[in-house]
This record gives structure tokens, C-alpha cells and sequence, in this order.
């Protein structure tokens, strides 16, 4: 009986260190995820400018160029998908999600395909599934910077502009409010045109520059790296949101466990003190 | 009065937006301003100082890393890859830095990366310049 009381203690005071973690863990989230979403918003902002202004550029009648930044080739050869996903655990069944929607996207689409992934977690699952991974981008952290993606940037423009692969998509949670996320899948190039009317307005430009080309691949990686660097601050929030969803939960379930395991002890004490009673009193009552 | 919109952004801060009365920046043809009703253009911009006119005609001062400006009907757009404001140009260790980098060219130590070292010269002189255009600006709006 006393063995048994004992362990029940010692299975409460762990759940109370695990409860401490787990109730930390929701706070800290809780503070990244106020910092991150200042940014993400800001960012979105400039997102939004860049693809407007390369889109009004792409589709300008007067230049003369190869269009297929715009419109897909029929013959779609090869997608190269830009899987974000986290770095870390302990996030609810987020990347599972993005998981199961790329599957499904590729079951739909056969297509040829590569990865470049950014994020620890996407690599390992992409390694178990199979395919052949361009590039591997670890350890962002919660704040990113976009010269982090350079070489990711430079590397599928030039696959791109080589024709080796003929559309970048990039699959990752999008934010739509502090607690909900949904995993979507955007089309980076070629450039889609189901953006709202209003942002496209009709201007025609003149281009100040001796090199045409030069302007349109500096607007394009431009328009390139704010999309990744969107998306990925976009994952980081719900990142955090969904770590603090799911820290919240398990210092509930936390609590829960004390509160049973409390009442199983309490339950045991006074067995015992019942017990040590009715010896007593039937001690005395041989001795009378 | 003629004014026009502005937005000042790098991809993660929005830096300034607010009516202006004049741009001026460094563009990768020579300087150009833009006032209001300016026709619609596209450029490419040089790292260094961007003026800003305002309404009242005091003047403000950013230093650009580079970036593009976009013209549209009565809007401006300045994208940069990082924008400072003038005032928190730190020159003591701007000087220190280029001090450092003329050391280890001299020194002519194999180890050091000499278009690297270079290019964190004109990058600090470039920073000074924008200073010291401020701090012009400063006397003279005084």
C-alpha cells in the first residue's frame, strides 16, 4: 500500500515538471508568434507590390520577349516543388497536412518532378518518399533572412531559364488567423493570372535602362525571393500557432492527469488510515 | 499644393509612406527626381542616398542598398533590399571598418578575399556620403 503511494507521487510531481515544460513551451510560442505575425503582414505587403508590378511588366504588349514566364508550356516536362515545412517537432499534425495535400496534388497531376525543401522535417519525409531533392535549406529559425535563399533563388531561375524544369510551386501553411492554417499550394512561375483585377491596372512603363534584361531578372528574382520569403514566414506562423495550440492541450491533459492521479491517492490514504484504525481498535479490544 | 504618394519598403519593414512633395534618388542612368504627375517609369536604383522633399519643404535622407522605384500616376514605389535612415548611420564604426579593410589589403595577406574587401569600402564610403549629405541638410534646414 505504501509503495503504491509513493509511486503514485512520484508519477505526479513528473507530470508537474512535464506540465512546467509544456506551459513554458505555450508561452514562448505565444511570444514568437506576435513578432512573426508583425512581419509576415508587412511582408505581405511588399509580396503583393512586387508580384503586381512583374505581372503589369510580363504582360506589357509593347516588349517583345520570350513569354513563357507567363504562360505555361503544354507539354509540362518538369515541376520543381519548394516544400516548406518546420524544423522542428512538437507542432500538432501541421506538416502532416502539407504532407497529405502534396500527395494528393502529385497523385493528381503526373507529372515529372523535384523537390528543393526548406525545413528538416520535409527533407526527411521527401527522402522517404522518394524523389530527387534540388536543394536543402536547414536551420532558418524563427527569423529568417532572405539572403538565406539565395542560392535556392539563383538556382531554380537558372533550371527555369534553361528549360529544365517548366513550373516552380511552392506548398506551405498558410495563415489565415492566429489559430487557423491551411495548407495550399501556389504556382510561383509561370505567372498565374487569377490575381484580382484592381492590383493589375493598365500602366505603360518607360523603362530607364540600357539592358531590358537585366531590369526584368532583377524585378523577377526579386519577385521570386519575396514569395519564398513570404511562404516561409507564413509557415513560421502557423508554426508557432500551432505549437501553442498544442502546448495548451498537453498542460490541460497535464492537469487532468494530476487532478485523477490526486483523487487515485487520496483514495489510497485513506485505505490505509482505515485500515490502521480498525487494527487498532481490534488491538484494543483484545487487549480488553 | 502637388503632392505624391510614397512608400519607402524593404521586404521586411515598410519604412516610410506619406505624401511628398519631391524624390530624389541614383538611379543606374544618373540622378533623377520625381515629382508629382510624372510620367509612369521603372528603374533600377544604386546604392546611396534617396532625398525625400516633404510638403513643407523640410527634407528627409535614406540610404538605399540597391533596389528598383516605380512610377505610376500620382505613387511611387521604392523597393529596396535594405533601407536606413540617414540619422542611424553609425560613422565610427563605418570608419573603423574601412580603416580594417585597408590594413589587410596592404598587408596583402593571402587569407582575405580582396573584391570582398573592396566592395565593404564602397559600400562604407557610399554610407559616409549619405551622412554627410544629411548632416548638409541639417545646417541648411537649420
Amino acid at each position: 500500500m505504501i509503495i503504491a503511494t509513493k509511486e503514485i507521487k512520484v508519477q505526479i510531481e513528473t507530470i508537474n515538471n512535464t506540465k512546467k515544460i509544456t506551459s513554458a513551451m505555450e508561452m514562448v510560442s505565444a511570444s514568437k508568434l506576435r513578432k512573426i505575425q508583425n512581419r509576415m503582414l508587412l511582408s505581405r505587403y511588399y509580396t503583393q507590390k512586387i508580384t503586381a508590378l512583374c505581372i503589369r511588366i510580363l504582360t506589357d504588349q509593347n516588349i517583345n520577349y520570350k513569354n513563357k514566364y507567363i504562360t505555361l508550356n503544354k507539354k509540362n516536362k518538369k515541376t520543381c516543388y519548394i516544400l516548406i515545412t518546420s524544423d522542428k517537432g512538437l507542432c500538432g499534425g501541421l506538416n502532416i497536412k502539407v504532407f497529405r495535400k502534396l500527395l494528393t496534388y502529385i497523385n493528381n497531376n503526373k507529372n515529372n518532378y523535384c523537390f528543393c525543401t526548406i525545413g528538416r522535417i520535409g527533407n526527411k519525409f521527401i527522402k522517404k518518399y522518394g524523389g530527387e531533392i534540388v536543394c536543402y535549406i536547414k536551420k532558418i529559425g524563427e527569423y529568417p533572412k532572405t539572403n538565406e535563399f539565395y542560392n535556392l533563388i539563383k538556382l531554380i531561375i537558372k533550371d527555369y531559364d534553361e528549360n529544365n524544369i517548366d513550373c516552380i510551386q511552392i506548398i506551405y501553411n498558410k495563415s489565415i488567423n492566429s489559430i487557423k492554417s491551411l495548407p495550399i499550394i501556389k504556382t510561383i512561375l509561370p505567372l498565374t493570372r487569377n490575381i484580382k483585377e484592381e492590383i493589375i491596372k493598365k500602366i505603360v512603363y518607360i523603362y530607364e535602362t540600357y539592358d531590358f534584361n537585366k531590369l526584368l531578372n532583377n524585378i523577377l528574382t526579386k519577385y521570386v525571393e519575396a514569395q519564398i520569403y513570404q511562404s516561409v514566414l507564413e509557415n513560421i506562423t502557423c508554426e508557432q500557432s500551432a505549437r501553442m495550440m498544442a502546448m495548451k492541450k498537453a498542460t490541460e491533459n497535464a492537469n487532468n492527469l494530476i487532478i485523477d492521479l490526486n483523487n487515485t491517492y487520496n483514495k489510497l490514504r485513506q485505505e490505509n488510515i482505515t485500515q490502521e484504525i480498525s487494527e487498532i481498535v481490534n488491538g484494543a479490544a483484545a487487549l480488553v | 499644393m502637388n503632392s505624391i504618394q510614397c512608400d519607402i519598403m524593404s521586404i521586411d519593414c515598410l519604412i516610410f509612406s506619406k505624401k511628398i512633395k519631391q524624390i530624389t534618388a541614383i538611379g543606374t542612368e544618373g540622378e533623377l527626381g520625381v515629382l508629382s504627375g510624372h510620367t509612369p517609369f521603372i528603374t533600377q536604383l544604386n546604392s546611396g542616398p534617396l532625398i525625400i522633399t516633404h510638403i513643407n519643404n523640410k527634407k528627409e535622407i535614406f540610404y538605399l542598398d540597391g533596389g528598383l522605384i516605380e512610377v505610376e500616376s500620382n505613387m511611387i514605389s521604392c523597393l529596396s533590399y535594405s533601407i536606413i535612415k540617414a540619422n542611424e548611420i553609425n560613422e565610427y564604426e563605418l570608419t573603423k571598418n574601412i580603416n580594417e579593410a585597408k590594413v589587410l589589403i596592404k598587408e596583402k595577406s593571402s587569407t582575405i578575399n580582396y573584391t570582398r574587401a573592396i566592395a565593404d569600402i564602397s559600400l562604407a564610403h557610399s554610407r559616409l556620403r549619405t551622412l554627410k549629405q544629411f548632416k548638409t541638410t541639417l545646417t541648411n534646414n537649420a
